[in-house]
């Protein structure tokens, strides 16, 4: 089971007998004696829980400020109030509190299994589909392979190329905005082979040819002033290998020309020979998106870009994948537990404000944001109070010309295809969204879904 | 000396009916299932039922016997 059952009750028969009940039915089950300890629980891992049975009457923290605690942490988590007492006023507070259902103790064990068994059905059909999770295990298996964080669709089909494509030679070109992971990429493209890899940054060049000409390329003893000893150029020394080439849009035309030659030919001339030296390297280049309007416009010689773009990855912005972000958070904080041996969580309210945010600088500054507040916060929790102003700056929504029938049509369809993803039957699908069979069957031939989701 | 450390708790009926609730639950669990969750006894969760019916009588007893 993905996700656990906490039992709450400061009772410890009733406790006991809860906890004995669900694990002789396969619930993977924590306890908690009070509201407190419940809600710092909740806190530590708002994600491992799917259900909470809580006792109404307790000391300190009763049923209904125990409730509306966990939902303003996790509003996802399901809470069933097991009472003895037996009072309608607190199960009308509970139920303003978020409730959803209620199990007297004087209720058989077969009442409460039962009650229990169906809300937790309903959570996985909700929150949890098992086609899904285990499609989000294979994910974040995959992505880690590349070395990177995340468990989004996006990551995955970047890491399922890299796993193609670093078993050929052909030119690779990497299109991404700062701090998304390119040399990463490029990186695992290169893995799978022994041979030498060379980064080189073109933006260090700054526009100066010749300094990327005597690197690359090499040159001659008193080729040119300063020139003491003869070079070996990083295309020379990367025989068999792989030259990453970083922002190469930032190269000038001059340069942009002397690299066309080198891959068109597969030789170079060191600066003061005469000799042609053949190579034999795989090049993969990173740049930004706008490579590609550079070359349509001839602000980037667009042969040199049809060179370089044989295969292409192109890595979302991570503003576009914000299911990454949690993964990455917890990973930035446990790489910072064992630097520091200091334990720090994010609350899951603030996950919540971190995922809306833009990171225009992608994963570095989501790394460098999460060590700032792991180094700032005092205690182990970090709440939604330790974030900058910038966070909760509302943002211009995206202007929307669809019409409100367009709208409900988007909502309808996701909704359809989520039940679809659950693996059931039309019929199974139908009773659960409420439709009759019928009208499900014209919407999926409507919207063109495929019923095999 | 008999007398309890600490003051005794207001006898409540709310609150008795709450805890023979948890025993009942108790009872009921302690005879169905084993601690292994395979049908059969369960002596901890019954030793605890036991233990909280005495605590509970006790507390009658006491109210039953406080000076009007």
């Amino acid at each position: 089971m993905k996700y656990r059952l906490l039992v709450v009750d400061d009772d410890p028969l009733s406790r006991a007998s809860s906890e004995a009940l669900l694990r002789s039915r396969g619930y993977t089950v924590d306890a908690a004696s009070s509201g407190e300890e419940a809600v710092k629980k909740i806190e530590e891992s708002p994600g491992l829980y799917g259900l909470v049975l809580l006792d109404y009457e307790m000391p300190g923290r009763n049923g209904a400020g125990t409730a509306e605690a966990i939902l303003s942490i996790n509003p996802n988590l399901y809470i069933l109030i097991h009472t003895g007492a037996g009072s309608k006023d607190a199960i009308k507070r509970a139920w303003r509190a978020g409730a959803v259902g209620f199990i007297d103790k004087l209720d058989g064990t077969d009442s409460f299994l039962s009650v229990v068994g169906s809300w937790c059905r309903k959570y996985e059909e909700t929150y949890l589909p098992i086609s899904l999770a285990s499609s989000l295990n294979e994910r974040s298996e995959a992505i880690a392979s590349l070395g990177m964080v995340g468990c989004s669709g996006a990551l995955a089909e970047v890491a399922a190329k890299v796993s193609k494509y670093s078993r050929k030679l052909e030119n690779v070109l990497i299109l991404g905005e700062t701090g998304t992971g390119k040399e990463r990429v490029a990186r695992a493209l290169h893995r799978g082979d022994a041979q030498t890899f060379f980064a080189v940054n073109c933006a260090s060049y700054s526009g100066n040819s010749d300094l990327m000409e005597s690197d690359l390329f090499g040159y001659e003893k008193g080729a040119f002033t300063g020139a003491n000893k003869t070079h070996t150029g990083v295309f020379a020394s990367a025989q068999g290998g792989t030259v990453f080439l970083d922002e190469i849009h930032t190269l000038d035309r001059k340069a942009q020309q002397k690299l066309l030659r080198v891959i068109q030919e597969k030789t170079v001339r060191p600066i003061g020979s005469v000799k042609e030296i053949s190579v034999s390297f795989r090049l993969i280049a990173a740049a930004k998106p706008e490579i590609e309007a550079m070359a349509a416009t001839d602000r980037f010689l667009p042969d040199l870009f049809e060179r370089l773009n044989v295969l292409r990855l192109n890595l979302s912005p991570l503003r576009e994948r914000p299911e990454d972000i949690q993964p990455l958070v917890a990973f930035f904080c446990r790489n910072y537990e064992q630097e520091s041996g200091e334990r720090k969580y994010f609350l899951y309210r603030t996950l919540q404000y971190l995922e809306s945010y833009s990171w225009p600088r992608n994963v570095r500054e989501l790394e460098n944001m999460v060590r700032r507040l792991c180094i700032d916060t005092e205690g182990e929790k970090i709440g939604p109070e330790h974030l900058d102003a910038i966070f909760f700056e509302k943002r211009p929504e995206k202007a929307s010309s669809a019409s409100l029938q367009e709208k409900c049509d988007t909502v309808m369809r996701k909704e359809i295809e989520r039940v679809l993803l659950l693996g059931k039957s039309q019929r199974e699908s139908a009773r659960s969204l409420g439709m009759p069979e019928s009208t499900l069957r014209s919407i999926i031939k409507k919207f063109g879904i495929r019923a095999s989701l | 000396m008999n007398e309890p450390k600490s003051e005794p708790k207001k006898f409540d009926l709310g609150t008795v009916r709450h805890e023979l609730a948890g025993v009942i639950q108790g009872l009921r669990t302690g005879t169905t299932y084993a601690p292994d969750g395979k049908p059969g006894l369960n002596p901890r969760l019954l030793e605890m039922s036991l233990e909280k019916l005495v605590s509970i009588m006790q507390r009658i007893d006491r109210e039953l016997n406080r000076p009007q």
